[in-house]
């Protein structure tokens, strides 16, 4: 297309419009996406490949070795030294310091800086360097969260302190094993829901304000059950980020030893999963695929229909806005992801005549997380080195106030740092990996279950069938024209 | 006005994007960072040398020059060669 044509083109539309936009205070705008939606091309060699890799992975399973142990599937790699190395005190207590330094500077800009989320360090640092880069970290290479956990850190330096007193700071009270990780999962919808739906984590000050109350609501529990037992059960991000490090491939056994381990083989397990643990990982795979489907002309449409309809209704009709309809959807979103997971695993548990449906849903919801890691690089790659460029003005001034620290509070960051067509082919290819990964991961964990040849092929169609629609439905969305 | 329109050009496309309203609007160009201030009547230009790919979402501001309000008006794609 020339430019005039694109101009005269563009002209005729532009006097179309008629600008009575309402008017809307949120200083919205932090979380703009420029990425292109893949071509029509893109998304077809993907579903391709995606078919054909299955077939092809399908084909190898012809002659597995009958109940294969996990232990031989997963080499493990011990690297002492390095575990030792990393384990130094020294080295402990740096990260931590940095850990506590950085969560104490979000907090105070948080509360004290520029109101701008440009201008503030804390948006920069929480929605981009931590949520999707300490996410990263802890799914490509190990569980860093773990030692850099602020709320861990600092409850347990305090408990080091209150000890020199005499003192216990945490009751240690029993914790009930039917709760399992269910507040953790409930503090993460709300976290999760905060983050896609009311958009309010781009106001600074409501952010420092929320950091405030996790904070209480997470020592509060801690001082009731114990650190560790509230780590493991109700502290968020520590079981959501946990949850993914499991595909990572450095990791501590249980004697503390640092190994290396093929990527995803973390995700195999000899027991099915608790019911709450396996709610945990629907509820993080639906909002990964949420957080795209709210962005796409399909959720536009459905939106609009809904508004309609309630404009047709008088008195209730102002329930029919955006956020009962995404509330909604948010939360079907698990339960309809849970309900296919179950229907696949019935149809295997029939298959099989060995486990009920339940237990085999629990054996294989952790397989299915590779596709939900493989999305979400697609998805936040460009965003995260478009807008995560801003952390380079931030480092410099981070209140805001006008302040040059290390001169760099004058650096625009550059959105010509990635190509839309190398975000395009890594994409596609990130996302064929990770069902590539996913469908080895569910052939490993059915030779294990259901050790004969017959048995597993005919076990393992109705969670391929999932599997490929899962990531249809992730190639679907990045070929998608984001709508704000 | 319902929807968001889009127009897609190529990456070194010079785009000249003419606008005109019935209410005094400044409207904003994402990514380019590039604004024009329409005033009722009167036809506002604004000229984007395409030289990023992405899909470049332009919102309006009111006349009080508040915040932005939250759908995108219209989206300017450019697509590499």
């Amino acid at each position: 297309m020339t430019a005039t044509h694109a101009s005269a083109r563009i002209r005729a539309l532009g006097a179309l419009f008629l600008l009575a936009a309402p008017l809307d205070a949120l200083a919205h705008g932090f979380a703009i996406r420029y990425e292109l939606p893949i071509p029509l091309g893109f998304f077809l060699a993907g579903a391709g490949a995606t078919v054909a890799l299955t077939f092809i992975l399908l084909a190898g399973l012809a002659r597995p070795e009958p109940g294969r142990p996990l232990a031989r599937v997963s080499p493990q790699v011990p690297l002492p030294a390095l575990g030792r190395m990393l384990a130094h005190p020294l080295v402990a207590a740096a990260l931590q310091a940095l850990s506590i330094f950085i969560f104490l500077l979000v907090l105070a800009t948080a509360l004290f800086g520029d109101t701008n989320p440009f201008k503030n360090i804390s948006t920069t640092m929480v929605w981009l360097i931590w949520w999707v880069g300490m996410m990263l970290i802890n799914t490509f290479i190990g569980d860093v969260w773990s030692t850099l956990n602020p709320w861990n850190v600092l409850f347990g330096i305090a408990e080091k302190f209150a000890c020199r007193f005499g003192l216990r700071l945490s009751l240690k009270r029993p914790y009930p094993e039917p709760l399992g990780l269910w507040p953790a999962l409930v503090l993460f919808l709300a976290f999760a829901w905060l983050e896609i739906i009311s958009g309010e984590g781009e106001d600074v000050r409501i952010l420092g304000g929320l950091i405030i109350a996790y904070s209480v609501v997470t020592w509060s529990a801690m001082a009731v059950f114990g650190r560790e037992t509230w780590l493991a059960h109700g502290e968020a991000f520590s079981v959501v980020f946990s949850t993914f490090s499991r595909f990572a491939p450095f990791t501590r056994t249980s004697h503390g030893t640092l190994v290396l381990r093929p990527p995803g083989s973390g995700l195999l397990v000899r027991e099915p999963v608790s019911w709450s643990a396996a709610a945990m990982v629907l509820v993080l795979l639906s909002s990964v695929t949420f957080d795209g489907f709210i962005a796409t002309p399909a959720w536009t449409a459905l939106y609009d229909d809904f508004t309609a309809l309630g404009q047709r209704l008088p008195g209730i009709g102002g329930w029919f806005n955006f956020h009962t309809l995404a509330t909604a959807l948010f939360l079907i979103f698990p339960v309809i992801f849970g309900a296919v997971l179950l229907a696949c695993s019935e149809l295997t548990a029939e298959l099989t005549h060995r486990l009920s449906a339940g237990e085999i849903a629990r054996y294989f919801v952790l397989t299915l997380l590779p596709i939900a890691i493989a999305y979400h690089v697609a998805h936040y790659l460009v965003f995260f080195l478009q807008t995560g460029q801003y952390i380079i003005p931030a480092i410099s001034d981070p209140f805001g106030f006008g302040w040059n620290l290390f001169g760099t509070a004058g650096y625009k960051p550059n959105i010509d740092v990635i190509g839309a067509r190398f975000a395009w082919y890594t994409g596609v290819i990130a996302i064929v990996a990770g069902h590539v990964i996913a469908v080895h991961l569910a052939h490993r964990m059915a030779e294990y279950l259901f050790g004969s040849t017959r048995r597993t092929l005919a076990s393992q169609y109705p969670m391929l069938v999932l599997m490929v629609g899962y990531t249809m439905l992730s190639l679907w969305i990045i070929a998608q024209p984001a709508v704000s | 006005m319902t929807g968001a329109r889009t127009a897609r050009v190529t990456r070194g496309d010079t785009a000249i994007l003419r606008w005109t309203s019935d209410a005094p609007v400044e409207l904003h160009l994402h990514g380019y960072d590039l604004a024009v201030k329409i005033a009722p009547g009167a036809v506002a230009e604004m000229k984007v040398e395409a030289r990023t790919t992405g899909r470049f979402p332009i919102e309006a501001h009111g006349k009080n020059g508040g915040g932005h309000s939250h759908k995108p008006l219209f989206f300017l794609e450019v697509y590499p060669e």
